[in-house]
């Protein structure tokens, strides 16, 4: 991308640059003759604009993350050394349960689905707003609430130490009689209702918000892979909630689903929860897919993704198998061996639609021309390091196999690869190519390249020693561990280390890009990125008064090669 | 919105109203749960838990938030005309996704209706469904009057949306205003047959011989057939809120209906969940269907 100078040497007021976007937010200055506390109120608290809510999600997130990533390096800083660090195990407990949350259901979704979804998804259909622009205001400050209960939870009758899946019998009345469990249980129903709510708006805006020039399999990856995202948590979601549901009157209303006492069964949960938890991590990888998708398109400099309708096709199929394979999670249970080998075979299949993509990523880079940029780095490490993740994935899911290795450090080092460097390296990926979008502004290159390999350095430091901790035995969330492993430990705690200074790192260069103010000029992407397509960034408040007019070659009439068909646009 | 078609919609209070009260309910609820914690208030009798204060007083944040948000629609849609049909085709396919979302939360709850009648604890061909000391409730008389009052309000209420749809059509001709009052009538009886249906259940569950604390039978039984008579007052709601709407006229112009399409669409949501409840959960344990397709024993 190409920008001006920006400002060298002085400390200019950053207000100067937001304000100028901020007089297009329109009439609540002109109720209030200005800028004030009232308008300020209207704007960000009541707001019903795509980008606002947008921004907010991105700030909640990053904030989010950073927790997050504390959490993590506690739980190495315990991990670094043989012996116990904390003396309380209730608290290493509590951090592990916590890391998972905040990670899951305050960084990665909310940044992949309300950050890069708000912002992205009326840009690329070229609407004026989502569907529902007042429910989407909804999905975004429940968000809010649901950490606050959350947090909330680590505060009071010694916290939730449970892990995030939160089994019963631990987490039952008998176990966690405190009502740190209750607090948990809340924040996963709001957050659960915060996303069916925003899942609503994007499959409605992504498959009916479409002007008639835009078919079906003309829409962007993006809003593709969230539509397909928003359907699995649509049906998913409830499900949590109802097994948390039954947790809750288990806890306090003599329910008995799950004890033993009554005829139930703690594996009912067990089945409810993954049930659910299955589709979430599709949820968490998909519109990272998605991401991708549009980076590595910009950056070979086509046209076009290689093979862009059956890369549509794999993500129906992938989102689709992904609920009939949550038996993997639930090898070592009991289950029939009849069952585990159903489950195997099916989660074998996922792999296919999934190499269907990752091979048409790399026929989208191959003979193009591959632009230089930050984003690429990013790129490339996801499709390196999602594919080993995705490998791991594949020795898991073999039933036998995970016999031995369910609940070791192997499974830890599987979904990390596939997160950790798979789903976060996709956000550093849109990330870096967005920005300049959302705020006008560049970060400095060469620095961000710099971080990208300290990054990269930090998590394969942090996780690959934990494929060999697995298959040596080391079982998960545990406080301590046998002194013969502890080498591969404190590598990986050294991992961790270095990936937190990078991200203070990425911090530093987010702050210099905003004192800095490189504007963008030109965007140096083809006309294929409808998103670019505007002249000046960051984008207005508004987007478009009128839908776009197009023509089409194909459509109806795709046999008849060459017959010039207008499409009437909705609306006029 | 200048010519898309959509909707401009201006700053609403709304949400940020409606996750006071939810973070106000969630905290309330939870300290309830655990004996009253919270704060103490002297009051001039004796003293009053803070946290049944802050339950009441969140309700009323939410009831206020939520209703003023309808309230704001309605002004949008019906007096405003801010609804063109892309955006009521919008609300409309947005309200099924929403069943969508409840038809899976009632599915979790028949996951474990399921699992403990045929699953490992319950041992087929050991054991029993109902476990023994429970007996079961004969399905033909009172769950068979509630599924006949369900599905005959489910075909008033159908009925109440073909005279509205015809009465929108027919505007300026006299027939338009007997159609107009055959909806309201068949509205009103539906209302009125649901309505029964809550007293029919509410004396069943009085007279039952079991509770929900008889074990994971009387769990699973409670859960489901609650929470459908949670879902039947809140579709008996809205149906009255239509009722009152469809006598101010809101149905009559533009043949839009909306409001209407949606509370009959979730009436009929209810309506099949208990058509399910009347299979599984009050005749599969009573041998409904026997030896045919379920494990019965």
């Amino acid at each position: 991308m190409i920008y001006g100078v920006g400002v060298k040497n002085k400390l200019v007021n950053l207000n100067s640059k937001i304000s100028s976007f901020s007089v297009d937010a329109g009439t609540s200055y002109l109720r209030t003759g200005g800028p004030s506390f009232k308008s300020w109120v209207h704007r960000w608290l009541f707001s019903t604009n795509h980008k606002d809510i947008g921004t907010l999600y991105f700030i909640f997130s990053i904030w989010a993350g950073l927790m997050g990533t504390a959490f993590s390096v506690i739980i190495r800083m315990e991990l670094a050394m043989p012996g116990k660090m904390l003396d309380d195990g209730q608290l290493y407990n509590l951090v592990v349960t916590a890391h998972g949350l905040v990670m899951i259901f305050f960084l990665v979704m909310p940044m992949m689905i309300g950050g890069f979804g708000n912002w992205l998804i009326p840009l690329m259909l070229k609407m004026p707003d989502m569907a529902f622009p007042r429910m989407n205001n909804l999905s975004f400050w429940l968000l809010p609430v649901s950490m606050l209960l959350l947090l909330g939870s680590a505060y009071v009758d010694g916290g939730a130490g449970t892990g995030w899946t939160v089994y019963p019998p631990l987490s039952s009345i008998g176990f966690h009689s405190g009502c740190a469990v209750d607090y948990v249980i809340f924040s996963l129903h709001v957050g659960g209702v915060s996303s069916i709510l925003a899942s609503i708006n994007f499959v409605i805006t992504t498959s009916l918000m479409r002007t008639g020039v835009m078919l079906i399999l003309r829409s962007s990856m993006l809003a593709w892979c969230l539509g397909v995202t928003g359907f699995l948590l649509i049906v998913a979601m409830p499900v949590l909630a109802g097994g948390l549901t039954m947790l809750l009157s288990d806890r306090h209303f003599n329910t008995t689903f799950f004890d033993p006492m009554g005829l139930g069964d703690p594996i009912l949960f067990i089945h409810l929860f993954w049930f659910f938890g299955h589709p979430e991590v599709y949820i968490l990888i998909l519109p990272a897919f998605g991401i991708i998708s549009h980076v590595v398109k910009a950056g070979s400099s086509k046209l076009e993704l290689f093979g862009k309708v059956p890369m549509l096709h794999a993500v129906t199929s992938i989102g689709f198998l992904g609920f009939i394979v949550w038996g993997h999670h639930m090898f070592t249970v009991g289950m029939n061996v009849d069952s585990r080998a159903y489950f195997s075979t099916v989660t074998f299949i996922i792999a296919i639609p999934t190499g269907v993509k990752v091979f048409s990523w790399i026929a989208t880079l191959a003979g193009g021309y591959i632009k230089n940029w930050p984003m690429m780095y990013w790129a490339g490490g996801f499709l390196f390091l999602f594919t080993l993740g995705g490998l791991t994935g594949i020795i898991l899911a073999s039933a036998s196999l995970d016999v031995v290795l369910h609940d070791t450090y192997y499974v830890v080092a599987h979904f990390h690869y596939v997160l950790s460097m798979g789903a976060v390296f996709a956000m550093f990926a849109g990330f870096h190519f967005w920005y300049p979008l959302l705020t006008g502004v560049g970060m400095n290159p060469l620095w961000s390249k710099s971080q990208f390999f300290s990054m990269f350095l930090g998590v394969n430091s942090t996780f690959f020693p934990q494929h060999f901790l697995g298959m040596s035995g080391m079982p998960r969330r545990v406080q301590d561990y046998p002194d013969t492993m502890h080498g591969f430990n404190m590598f990986s705690s050294w991992g961790s280390t270095l990936s937190l200074v990078s991200l203070f790192l990425f911090l530093f260069i987010l702050w210099e890009s905003m004192l800095s103010k490189r504007c963008l000029i030109f965007p140096m992407v083809r006309c294929s990125e409808s998103e670019w397509g505007a002249r000046g960034f960051p984008r207005k408040f508004h987007n478009e008064s009128q839908n776009p007019y197009g023509m089409s070659f194909e459509g109806k009439n795709f046999r008849r090669w060459g017959v010039l068909k207008p499409y009437k646009a909705k609306g006029h | 919105m200048g010519r898309t078609g959509y909707q401009s919609l201006q700053h609403s209070a709304w949400p940020f109203e409606i996750s006071l009260g939810v973070v106000g309910l969630a905290s309330s609820i939870v300290m309830l749960l655990h004996g009253n914690m919270g704060i103490w208030i002297p009051m001039w009798y004796d003293e009053v838990s803070g946290m049944v204060i802050m339950f009441y007083f969140s309700i009323f944040i939410l009831m206020h938030s939520i209703i003023s948000w309808w309230m704001d629609m309605v002004f949008e849609g019906t007096f405003m005309g801010d609804y063109t049909s892309f955006e009521r085709l919008n609300i409309r396919w947005g309200f099924k996704l929403f069943v969508l979302s409840e038809i899976f939360f009632f599915f979790s709850f028949f996951w474990a209706w399921f699992y403990s009648g045929i699953g490992e604890i319950s041992v087929k061909f050991v054991g029993k469904w109902p476990p023994v000391g429970v007996k079961a409730i004969y399905p033909w008389r009172v769950p068979f009057l509630n599924l006949l009052l369900l599905v005959s309000s489910g075909m008033f209420s159908q009925a109440s949306k073909w005279a509205v749809s015809c009465h929108s059509k027919e505007l300026d001709t006299k027939k338009s205003g007997h159609y107009k009052f055959a909806a309201l009538l068949s509205m009103m009886v539906s209302i009125l047959l649901g309505l029964l249906f809550l007293w029919v259940q509410s004396e069943e569950y009085y007279w039952c011989s079991y509770t929900i604390a008889d074990g994971v039978f009387g769990s699973s039984f409670y859960m489901l057939t609650g929470f459908h008579g949670m879902h039947v007052m809140v579709g008996l709601g809205f149906l009255l809120v239509c009722w009152f709407r469809l006598l101010w006229s809101h149905f009559s112009f533009r043949r839009s209906f909306l409001g209407l399409q949606n509370a009959i669409y979730y009436w009929h949501f209810v309506d099949v969940v208990w058509i399910f409840l009347f299979i599984f959960v009050y005749g599969w344990p009573h041998k409904l269907l026997t030896g045919v397709w379920l494990w019965t024993y």
